[in-house]
This record gives structure tokens, C-alpha cells and sequence, in this order.
């Protein structure tokens, strides 16, 4: 019992590094956005940049698809690829049988599936 | 005769194509029905770049200054007449469909900064497992309330929105409006209101773009 | 300040309104560079890391999908102080889990996703 609680607690002094490393990057992104700012640093670079992300966003995740089949990609790892009839039916399924909703406003429990 | 036809846009104006393609070549229509697909002849389909890209975007916004068209996705191209032929029977109704729902509108992309800062409490873990939860339930209620106060009135100047989905960082979020022309000049004002009036975001946007994120039914 | 709705793309500028800075969308901006060089790699230790990187999230979609019904439920009150101790105890250890192996793979929590081209993404 006393082994477990050890684990336990080596575990959650893990997380609270893992955590004191977060705040640290966050107050360094922070501190880097507030120098940048204040440098000044090119409006129009900023511009640029949101303006070729928002491109890519659409012209590579937007439009019309063409064809049927989709590739399931991680990281730019294509896997595997799917008939997108098939990959429909399966989501319909799995929202069927393990009482979700994969909706587009994120996924979420049905009452019933507890 | 090898090579290969890259597809642009899905339209339903009767008018000869405006623009040019890519790398100067020529476009062409090809018709189903009421529908066209706006096409061009390549050796081969173009690997993305940024230069390429935004070539094809100007070609597509050329094209919606003087009809209503769907965008395909970049890098989307067949291999005959047919092929487009094919499609576009096949998919009459959604094509008809997805014109009407973005005629006389545009997409703008809306990104926010939310500045909160996450808690930086003087006494850290370990914690129970009860404050934990209670620490996600608050962070979920922080990403709602920046969410009403960004998305909410945005949303309101538009026709339709792809709302933020619920990311793992609270600080960001990203969303696309599809608003009406007319609309578009308010829509800017009012993003430039909330970026001075609010404290804790800071907020951007981006467009007018061609209805990328609009081209698919979404409803529930 | 708003502008005329113009689109003059051969500027590469699309700002319409507001200021936008960085900081928050860095990593998609490194990230960039691969997917505008979307190749099939075949390599085998980034199969492995792509087949890791579909498990975990998988693996993320779950763990959230839990984690808000939890939440869900404890805003409905229907769990003991005893049950959610418990729930939020398994939850941070699953979530340190998760964080060990995000590690071991080196997979930057913006990697744990899926693209279903049509569909959106996954989480």
C-alpha cells in the first residue's frame, strides 16, 4: 500500500515540474510577445505571417474535396488512406454504439452512455 | 495526351472565366448542367509552395469578384473532361446547395490571443484529485467566457460561423465567419472594437477569402 | 481601424482588422514547412513516431471526452466527494501518463490530432 502512495506521490512531484516548466514558458512567451511589441517588431511581417497561415488553412484543410478518398494524416504522416463512404459509415457507428456525438462543435456524451 | 486538368472552382455563372491560371495558362469551363468547373491544362499538378499558392488564390478571387463559385482545394486536378463531367452530376445538389448558402458572401478568419494568465498559484501540488478537476472545470469555464465575449458578437454580424473548436490551450483560439459583402466593413469595425475594449484578448482577422470553410454542409 | 473589404493578394496581406501577434500560433508556423511538404515518409523511425502519435491520440480524444462527462457530472452533482477524489486522482495520473509518453515519443501536444480532410479535425 505504502509502495503505491510512494508512486503516487513521485508521480505528482513529475507533474508539478512538469507544471513549474509550463509557467516558465508561458511567462517567457509572454515576456518574448510583450519585447516584440515593444521593439515594434514589423506590423507588417505579423501581417504576413497571419495572412499565409489563414492561406494555408484553406487551401490546404478548405474547399471543395474532389476526390472520394481522404488520408488520415498525422503530422503530415500520411497513414492511412480511406474510402470516405466507409469512414462515414464507421463515424455513424461509433456515434451509434459508444453513445457520442461527434459533432463539428466538439464531441460529447450522451446522458445515456453512462 | 498525358498531363493533367487542374480544377479551381465549381460555378454556376454562365460567363466566360475572367482570369488566368496558373503559370499563365489558359482557363476553360466545363459544363453539366447549370454547373461549370473552371479548369486549366498543367503536365502535372502543382506540389504547394508558398509563391504557388497565393498564384492560386489570386486566380480564385479574380474569379468570385464576378460570380459565385465554390474553391476546390488546392492541388485538386483529374485527368479528363470527364472525370469533371462526372463529378459534377454526381454531385449536382450539394453543389447547388452549398452556391446558394454562400452567394454574395465571403469568409473571414478571426484569431484570438486570450491573455489570461493560467494559475499561478504560490502553493502548487501536490494537490487532491478533487482540485484538479476543479481546476479543469475552471479552465473550461475560462475558454467558454472567452469564447462568448469574442465569438458571440462576431457571430452575430455573420451569416454563418465554423466556431472555435475547443482547443487543449485556453490562450488561442481560431474561427471562420461566413459574412455578407455589404457586412464585411462592419464586421472589421467591430473587430477593431473588441481589440480595444477588450482587456483580456487580442484579436485579428483576416480576408475577405473565398468561402473555403463554407463549401460543406455542417448543420446538426 | 477597419479597411476597405479589398483583396489584393499580390501583396500577401490579408489583414482586415485588429493586430495580431505571434507568440500564440509559433508552432504553426514552424510546422508549416511540413505541410506545404506533405511527402510520404517512409522512413521508419518517423512510421513509428506517426503510428505513436495516432495511438496517443486516440488515446487524448478519450481521456478528454472522460475528463468533460466528469465535469459534467459533477456540475449535475451527481458523484460523492469520495467519487470525485477518486475520478480527479486517475484523471492527473492518467494526464502525467500521457505527458511521460508524449516525452518518450518527443509529440508536441499540437501533434495529437487527426486530419480527417473533409470532416475537420478530430479533437
Amino acid at each position: 500500500m505504502s509502495d503505491q502512495r510512494k508512486q503516487v506521490q513521485r508521480r505528482r512531484e513529475a507533474a508539478a515540474r512538469r507544471r513549474d516548466r509550463d509557467r516558465e514558458a508561458w511567462r517567457a512567451r509572454n515576456q518574448a510577445s510583450q519585447e516584440r511589441q515593444e521593439r515594434g517588431v514589423s506590423r507588417a511581417l505579423r501581417d504576413r505571417d497571419v495572412s499565409l497561415l489563414d492561406l494555408v488553412d484553406r487551401l490546404l484543410d478548405g474547399g471543395v474535396v474532389i476526390h472520394g478518398d481522404i488520408t488520415l494524416a498525422v503530422a503530415d504522416v500520411d497513414l492511412v488512406y480511406v474510402g470516405l463512404r466507409a469512414l462515414v459509415a464507421s463515424v455513424e457507428t461509433i456515434e451509434r454504439d459508444a453513445g457520442v456525438s461527434l459533432s463539428a462543435s466538439g464531441p460529447s456524451l450522451k446522458a445515456s452512455a453512462l | 495526351m498525358s498531363g493533367v486538368l487542374y480544377v479551381y472552382a465549381i460555378t454556376d455563372s454562365l460567363a466566360a472565366p475572367s482570369a488566368t491560371g496558373l503559370h499563365g495558362a489558359a482557363l476553360r469551363r466545363i459544363k453539366s448542367g447549370r454547373l461549370a468547373a473552371l479548369v486549366s491544362e498543367h503536365a502535372t499538378t502543382p506540389e504547394p509552395d508558398e509563391e504557388v499558392l497565393w498564384a492560386h488564390e489570386q486566380v480564385i478571387e479574380e474569379l468570385m469578384s464576378s460570380a459565385t463559385i465554390l474553391p476546390l482545394r488546392f492541388g485538386s486536378s483529374v485527368e479528363r473532361a470527364e472525370d469533371v463531367i462526372a463529378m459534377l452530376a454526381e454531385r449536382r445538389e450539394e453543389f447547388v446547395d452549398a452556391l446558394e448558402r454562400v452567394r454574395g458572401a465571403v469568409e473571414l478568419s478571426v484569431r484570438a490571443e486570450l491573455l489570461e494568465a493560467p494559475r499561478l498559484d504560490p502553493a502548487p501540488p501536490p494537490r487532491s484529485g478533487t482540485a484538479y478537476l476543479m481546476e479543469r472545470a475552471e479552465q473550461e469555464r475560462r475558454g467558454r467566457s472567452a469564447v462568448e465575449l469574442v465569438h458571440r458578437p462576431l457571430a452575430a454580424l455573420a451569416r454563418s460561423s465554423v466556431p472555435p473548436v475547443g482547443t487543449r490551450d485556453p490562450h488561442q483560439f481560431k474561427a471562420a465567419y461566413l459574412v455578407d459583402a455589404e457586412r464585411v466593413e462592419d464586421f472589421g469595425s467591430r473587430v477593431g472594437e473588441l481589440n480595444a475594449d477588450l482587456d483580456s484578448a487580442r484579436v485579428s482577422c483576416t480576408g475577405p477569402w473565398p468561402p473555403y470553410s463554407f463549401v460543406a454542409e455542417r448543420g446538426r | 481601424m477597419s479597411k476597405r473589404a479589398q483583396t489584393n493578394p499580390s501583396r500577401r496581406s490579408k489583414l482586415l482588422a485588429g493586430d495580431p501577434d505571434f507568440t500564440p500560433f509559433g508552432n504553426e508556423l514552424d510546422r508549416l514547412d511540413g505541410a506545404l511538404r506533405r511527402r510520404v515518409n517512409a522512413d521508419r523511425e518517423n512510421l513509428e513516431k506517426g503510428l505513436a502519435q495516432l495511438v496517443l491520440t486516440l488515446i487524448e480524444l478519450l481521456r478528454q471526452l472522460m475528463e468533460r462527462q466528469a465535469l459534467r457530472r459533477i456540475d449535475g452533482g451527481s458523484l460523492t466527494a469520495d467519487e470525485v477524489e477518486r475520478l480527479g486522482e486517475t484523471f492527473m495520473l492518467l494526464e502525467e501518463r500521457m505527458n511521460e509518453l508524449k516525452e518518450a515519443f518527443e509529440i508536441e501536444d499540437e501533434e495529437l490530432n487527426l486530419d480527417l480532410g473533409p470532416l475537420g479535425r478530430l479533437i
